[in-house]
């Protein structure tokens, strides 16, 4: 599972979650792999995440340092940034861990790099 | 959940039982519903209070599911016994009540969403959750997906987005369409799959594990979703919705979302419903889309696709029932899901059963559901049933898509109307059998539209109910007796009161009939249907009675008459309503075959001017034909047609003739004159023949027709074949006609059998003597007697002796049996039995049944369903016997006396006659079994298979003796009627189904081993009945082994092939019969070796199995039986025709074979009688389950008998298989995944051929072996009492059976084979995966009316695909 997609899960399928948002992340193991870099996609794909999000996954994934608190404004301008953003977002794979759910604390295992969130029937 | 929802599905299907009962089950209904809105409690609670009827449907579920095939039922027989688990109860009891309410689903999903919709519907949701479970989510994760080309247009779709842009594929499957198609975006793919999901992940794609229903993203957050070939897989509409909503709600405003689902029109694949399970065909890969991965779709996918909806329902009812088992057989093998599918199945089969139940019942209801269909939609999983979509396309969301569908069902309400009426009698018969018959009766009341039909109906109930009172019914015989003879004379105005009476006798004789053609269409229409047989019989024997006398008799032959069209018409209105296509196929295969009958079957509609006229035609051509006739085996075979015709018309005659008390006496003494004059010459056999065939057409053109309807039925068929068999072997063969006559006469009807036994060959001769020498009738009929016995060996002695004293005779050929004891207490109790079976006196047969059954239980060999049946088949034989007795006594007492005695004596060739009539007597046995069932079994297993035939015989004899004075024939007689119709109507439904069930369950429990027995009690009475019915096949076939002769009467059921074969059979007869001794010597003792290794078998199986095992096993039979209803006829021809072969074969062999080899052959002709029985049951039975499991068990039996288990199975699964796939395209799709519905049904047309081929190469086996058998006439009787040395000699016939049975029946064993081979090859490896197709517009519909925040760009059809872009707006509510 790759952060990217890290920011758009939520727990809120879960019966009684109503955000659900973020969620905790536990990275076990990670894999790193390169990809093409392109700012244009980085760039447009930003609006779209939620930077709290991302910025707990840098924390998650020991990047903290490279990724500010807070969206700057004009990220576009900053190509280093997106650099750091595209490696955090697209070429960090995390192989084991897990997802927990911040509001009722469901573990959704993260096996192989594919998050299990499942749920079942009784937890819809 | 799963098990609470399964519980209320149990519970809807009592209701819905319930509801086909009537106002009652509606009332149950009503308030099961109100109850299931507070859900599990309540539901709990009504499946407790449905417990009763819940047995009911179980045992009808489970035989419908056993009807899908041994393999269905090992499946079945695992889940029902097993229940381990939550979920598998809840599989069970969802397998349950899909099964038996299929319709009742749909009805009780209607009620759901009614009542529970507001609720969540736990249960629908449930269900199509576990649907999907088992046929989307586990298929896919075990079946390596094909990686299909990429969709242009959604390549394109991606293409076009702008970098950036956020794609998340819901159903990514393996991922096609995440990585390459557009680098400039991100794209999240999710699947249910996770063997997909790392497919797609190890092509470095992004996905996660997740539920399209329950989508972990954030609300708007992609910009493009895409859904392909997903949305498809969901069972219900309101999941459906789910899914789309989910959809909607991840993608942002603005954002775009592809859906694309299988479309319903497609080039290459013809849907017949638009729920449907496709198996997953290995070799064509799609690609994998796990839960809604991508689509495979397109036009590649080879493999047929049986629908389980309402549409393959409705199209191919017959077959569909057995594709469902063919489904269910599929399944099996399969591991996964095995509890998800084998409740599907469970599920299909029930929708299968549904079907008539459904449309009948649940119409209206559904109807008036309607609007509720939604969440029906949604429970009963559109496998289930047509009906359900028919009722969901009116009221719901999605009525568009579905209505199409729904008005496809809706088409044919009518029919399904009266169906149901016939099937609700039926089902009602099932679940309560005296409410059965009111219902039954009720049923034809409102089914016959016409008043006359409520007459008959009237008059089966009232006979029914007068069943206790046989004394009226035994005047009525006698009164029908004079009319008879009356109409001999032409005179007699005490017609309209004898008409009347008669008609009363008639009915339960119809109802006999019925169940002895059960293969006709009367049988088909189970009870109702019965009734209105026995209305047409009612009527065909007071128009034939009229038509020759009556003509004159204008007040009830009129009525008569007219009532005889109307109900003929419905007859065949139901007839070719139940029957499908196929049917339709058989029937008219067999009506080509029995043209003449036919002929003279619509003629006796048009009656009066046509009927003269073509009976007229009809007579000179015959005359034609034998004056042309040169050679004496011409002559013979003429003779023998025209002594068939003679049966024909003296079967209506005696019928007729009955009523007209004086006379029968002198027809019997007519018939006895020519059958000794017969005896005495052939050559002035064939000449009396002639000359009876046209007396008998002139006097008995009426009789013709009925016969002809009769014929049609098969009896009348069969009679003629036995008759032109027996003109061959000449006097024997008269014998052998007599008792083949008798059992035709049987099947035809009450009179009209009894007259068609002994007249029958005798009858034939009868008539013509009645014609000619009816003065001489009574002198005739000793010397007809006579003349069997040096036939039969000792038999005529016996015969002799029995007709003087009927006692002394049962008890001679009992004791002459070495089981004499067993066989007069048999007797005994048959004779109570019948009496008790009128009034309905289960524990009198049981009682007698119960010593019967000790001498039967040694024959566990045979199998346990043998012992079992065995068992049960006491009361049956009994009933068989007193309906023989009946049928016996009616035309002439005293010929009627010494052709039982004859029959009983001459090593129980009156059983095979008993057999018919034994399946109704069986019913009552079997409702007055589950006492004793257990001392059943345990006796069966003590005794020896030579019991129970002995005990067969023996109640066949005693039966004969015990009713030796006449009165006793008309008790006999009157409880057969009564028997049958309560049996038939009530407990023969649920026994025989049982029976049935455990008849085929023993196959199945002894591949399954473990069969836990589900229902103690049921399965104990099922297992009973089940024995009782294996009792009376072992006793049929002991019968028809000892009785060649009789086997051929027996198989009357093979009529159709009789009569085809009939012309043939003659020249075959004389080119073969030299031959033929050979042949049949090896084939006997082939079929011993078989036999033996099938006894072996079934009693390994038997025991370890169990008797709930059998149970269950029952009750898949009895689910069979439903499921088969519509393609009964046609399996019933096929099985007659096999079985006939296969008496043929086996009584051969006994004949050629030396004493043991008989007693071999006997066994053999057990197993076959067995397998009569069981159709004969079937047709008693007329319930359309029970018709269906009949048919089935009797494919079963004849399996076992011709071939080993796995052959058994095979034709189980052929005959299953080709119906269900008919019938069920669903069912079809699981079991015979590989067979295409219309291979089924080539495969059917092949089996059905090969029996007639088989039946012919009986007849002449059957025709070597009358000659064997006239030659070794001493041996014969020594083969009955050796019994030991059967065994050998039965492996020996099983061997040359089965060879003969794979060379003659190549056919057969090939459909039997390709049947088999399909449900193997689905249940190994092939895995199903549930479709709901889309019709076009339907997606659209559902997007615009349920899902308001897209808005639909552009729709469009590719690849058999319907595609939907459409794009999320922003909606504004105020």
């Amino acid at each position: 599972m790759k952060l990217s997609t890290y920011n758009f899960l939520t727990s809120m399928a879960i019966k009684g979650v109503k955000v659900g948002y973020p969620l905790k992340l536990t990275i076990n193991k990670k894999d790193v792999i390169e990809s093409e870099f392109n700012p244009v996609f980085i760039e447009r794909l930003l609006p779209k995440l939620d930077w709290s999000a991302v910025y707990g996954a840098a924390q998650v994934a020991e990047l903290a340092e490279d990724i500010p608190a807070a969206q700057p404004e004009n990220i576009a301008e900053d190509e280093q940034l997106l650099q750091r953003l595209h490696h955090l977002l697209f070429e960090i794979d995390v192989l084991e861990g897990q997802l927990e759910c911040p509001e009722t604390g469901r573990i959704f295992p993260i096996a192989d790099g594919i998050p299990n969130m499942l749920l079942n029937e009784d937890e819809v | 959940m799963l098990s609470a929802e399964l519980a209320s599905t149990a519970a809807w299907n009592a209701n819905y039982e319930r509801t086909n009962g009537l106002t009652k089950d509606e009332v149950c209904l009503s308030t099961t519903h109100k109850t299931c809105s507070p859900t599990k409690e309540t539901v709990a609670t009504t499946t407790a209070a449905a417990a009763a009827a819940a047995a009911a449907m179980t045992k009808q579920l489970t035989t419908t599911t056993a009807t899908n095939a041994a393999s269905s039922i090992t499946h079945t027989a695992n889940l029902a016994p097993t229940v381990i688990s939550p979920t598998t109860t809840g599989g069970t009891t969802a397998t349950t009540t899909t099964d038996g309410t299929a319709p009742a689903t749909a009805t009780a999903a209607e009620e759901k969403t009614s009542t529970t919709t507001t609720t969540p519907t736990s249960d629908a949701s449930g269900r199509s959750a576990a649907l999907e479970r088992a046929y989307v989510h586990d298929v896919y994760e075990h079946c390596e997906e094909p990686t299909g080309p990429v969709r242009p247009r959604v390549a394109q779709f991606l293409g076009n987005l702008e970098p950036g842009s956020v794609v998340c594929d819901v159903g990514c499957g393996s991922g096609r369409y995440l990585a390459q198609c557009n680098p400039a975006i991100c794209t999240i793919g999710v699947d249910r799959c996770y063997r997909l999901s790392k497919v797609a992940h190890g092509k470095g794609a992004e996905v996660a594990l997740c539920d399209n229903l329950e989508l972990p993203f954030r609300d708007d957050s992609f910009d493009a979703v895409l859904s392909l070939a997903v949305v498809h897989h969901f069972a219900t509409t309101e999941r459906r919705v789910r899914a789309l909503r989910e959809l909607a709600r991840i993608l942002r405003i603005g954002g775009r979302v592809v859906i694309t689902v299988w479309a319903l029109e497609q080039r290459h694949r013809r849907f017949e419903s638009q729920d449907v399970l496709i198996p997953w065909q290995p070799p064509k890969n799609r690609s994998f889309s796990c839960t809604y991965s991508d689509d495979e779709d397109d036009n590649d996918f080879l493999p047929p696709y049986h629908a389980y909806t309402e549409d393959s329902t409705n199209s191919s009812r017959s077959a569909g029932d057995g594709d469902s088992s063919s489904l269910s057989s599929s399944s099996p093998g399969e591991s996964c899901y095995s509890f998800v599918r084998r409740a599907l199945q469970k599920l299909a089969s029930g929708r299968r059963q549904a079907w008539f139940m459904d449309s009948w019942t649940s119409k209206d209801t559904k109807n008036d559901s309607s609007l509720d269909y939604e969440d029906a939609k949604d429970l009963p999983i559109e496998l289930r049933r047509l009906e359900d979509f028919e009722d969901f396309p009116d009221p719901p969301l999605s009525a568009g898509l579905k209505s199409r569908s729904l008005g496809s069902i809706l088409q044919t309400p009518p029919r399904q109307l009266v169906r149901s009426r016939s099937s609700v009698p039926s089902l009602s018969g099932p679940l309560v059998p005296g409410e059965t018959k009111t219902s039954a009766t009720a049923a034809l009341l409102i089914s016959a539209p016409e008043a006359q039909l409520q007459l008959n109906g009237y008059h089966s109930p009232t006979t029914t109910a007068s069943a206790g009172s046989t004394l009226t019914r035994r005047p009525k015989l006698i009164k029908q007796k004079q009319s008879l003879c009356e109409d001999d004379s032409i005179s007699q105005l005490g017609e309209p009161a004898p008409v009347v009476s008669s008609a009363n006798v008639v009915f339960p004789m119809v109802s006999t009939y019925n169940g002895a053609n059960g293969t006709i269409s009367s049988s088909l229409y189970t009870h109702t249907g019965s009734h209105s047989a026995t209305a047409n019989i009612n009527g065909n024997a007071s128009s034939t009675a009229s038509p020759p006398m009556a003509a004159e008799t204008t007040d009830a032959a009129p009525a008569s008459g007219t009532s005889q069209p109307s109900f003929l018409r419905k007859q065949s209105s139901l007839n070719e309503e139940l029957m499908a296509g196929n049917r339709l196929r058989e029937k008219e295969r067999v009506r080509k075959r029995i043209q003449k009958q036919t002929s003279l079957n619509e003629a006796f509609l048009c009656r009066s001017a046509m009927f003269s006229k073509r009976l007229q035609l009809i007579r000179e051509g015959f005359t034609t034909k034998i004056k042309s006739s040169t050679d004496s085996l011409e002559r013979v075979t003429k003779t023998g047609i025209t002594k068939l015709m003679q049966n024909i018309k003296n079967g209506p005659p005696s019928q007729t003739a009955v009523p007209v008390s004086p006379n029968p006496q002198q027809a019997d003494n007519n018939n006895k004159q020519p059958a000794a004059h017969a005896q005495q010459a052939n050559p002035q056999q064939l000449q009396h023949q002639p000359h009876h065939h046209h007396h008998h057409v002139s006097n008995a053109g009426s009789l013709f027709s009925a016969q002809l309807l009769l014929s049609s039925a098969t009896s009348g068929p069969v009679s003629y074949c036995s008759i032109v068999d027996c003109n061959a072997p000449n006097i024997c063969h008269c014998s052998a006609y007599q008792q083949d006559c008798v059992t035709c006469a049987e099947s035809e009807q009450g009179s009209a059998r009894r007259h068609s036994r002994e007249s029958g060959s005798d009858s034939s001769k009868d008539s013509s003597l009645q014609s000619d020498t009816s003065i001489e009738s009574e002198d005739s009929f000793a010397s007809v007697i006579f003349i069997p016995k040096p036939e039969q060996q000792q038999q005529q002695l016996n015969y002799q002796q029995q007709h003087q004293n009927s006692n002394s005779s049962s008890s001679n050929s009992s004791s002459s049996n070495g089981q004499a004891q067993a066989a007069l207490t048999a007797a005994a109790t048959s004779t109570a039995a019948p009496t008790s079976s009128l009034v309905r006196l289960p524990p009198t047969h049981s009682v007698p049944t119960s010593p019967l059954v000790m001498p039967c239980p040694p024959t566990p060999a045979h199998s346990p369903a043998a012992i079992l049946g065995a068992v049960t088949s006491p009361p049956q034989s009994t009933a068989a016997v007193t309906a023989a007795m009946a049928i016996l006594t009616p035309v002439a007492k005293p010929a009627r006396f010494n052709f039982d005695e004859a029959h009983i004596k001459q090593q129980q060739e009156q059983q095979p006659p008993m057999a018919p009539t034994v399946p109704r007597i069986t019913r009552q046995a079997i409702r007055e079994l589950p006492p004793i069932p257990k001392f059943r079994k345990q006796q069966s297993l003590q005794l020896q298979r030579q019991s129970f035939p002995i005990v067969r015989r023996a109640s066949g004899s005693g039966l004969a003796s015990s009713s030796s004075t006449s009165a006793t024939k008309l008790l006999s007689l009157e409880l057969f009627n009564p028997a049958t119709d309560d049996l038939d109507s009530d407990s023969s439904e649920p026994s025989s189904p049982d029976s049935i069930d455990s008849v085929i369950s023993a196959p199945r429990s002894a591949q399954l081993l473990s069969a836990p027995g589900t229902g103690t009690g049921k399965s104990s009475d099922e297992s009973d009945t089940a024995l009782n019915q294996l009792i009376s096949v072992d006793e049929q076939h002991y019968h028809t082994g000892e009785l060649q002769i009789n086997n051929a009467t027996p198989n009357g059921n093979d009529i159709i092939l009789n009569a085809d074969s009939a012309p043939l059979l003659p020249e075959k007869r004389e080119a073969g019969q030299a031959q033929q001794p050979y042949n049949c010597a090896e084939f006997a003792e082939q079929l011993t070796a078989q036999l033996q290794r099938e006894l072996d078998d079934k009693i390994n199986r038997a025991e370890c199995r169990s008797l709930d095992g059998i149970g269950d096993i029952g009750e898949y039979l009895s689910g069979g039986k439903k499921r088969s209803n519509g393609d009964w006829s046609a399996l019933r021809d096929e099985l007659r025709e096999r079985r006939l072969m296969l008496a043929n074969l086996s009584t051969q062999p006994s004949l050629q074979q030396s004493p043991i080899s008989s007693s071999t052959s006997s066994l053999s002709s057990q197993t076959r009688s067995f397998t009569i029985h069981e159709e004969q049951e079937g047709e008693y039975e007329e319930d359309e389950e029970n018709e269906p499991g009949y048919t089935l068990g009797i494919y079963e039996h004849c399996k076992v008998s011709k071939f080993n288990y796995k052959r058994n199975r095979r034709y189980n699964l052929n005959p299953e298989t080709a119906y269900l796939l008919q019938d069920d395209g669903d069912s079809d799709v699981r079991d015979d995944e590989d067979a295409i519905p219309e291979e089924d049904e080539d495969a059917e047309a092949l089996e059905a051929r090969g029996g007639d081929q088989l039946g012919e190469g009986m007849h002449e086996y059957g025709h070597r072996r009358r000659n064997f058998s006239a030659i070794k006439a001493v041996t014969s009787s020594a083969s009955s009492s050796s019994e030991s040395t059967p065994l050998q000699q039965e492996q020996q016939n099983q061997q040359t059976l089965q060879q003969r049975t794979s060379t003659e029946s190549l056919e057969q064993s090939n459909s039997s084979n390709t049947s088999l081979d399909s449900p193997s090859q689905g249940g190994a490896t092939t895995h199903h995966r549930f479709y709901h197709v889309f019709r076009e517009g339907e997606l659209d519909a559902l997007i615009n009316h349920h899902v308001a925040s897209l808005h639909i760009v552009s729709s469009y059809y590719e690849r058999a695909s319907w595609c939907v872009v459409a794009e999320k707006v922003q909606v504004w509510t105020i």
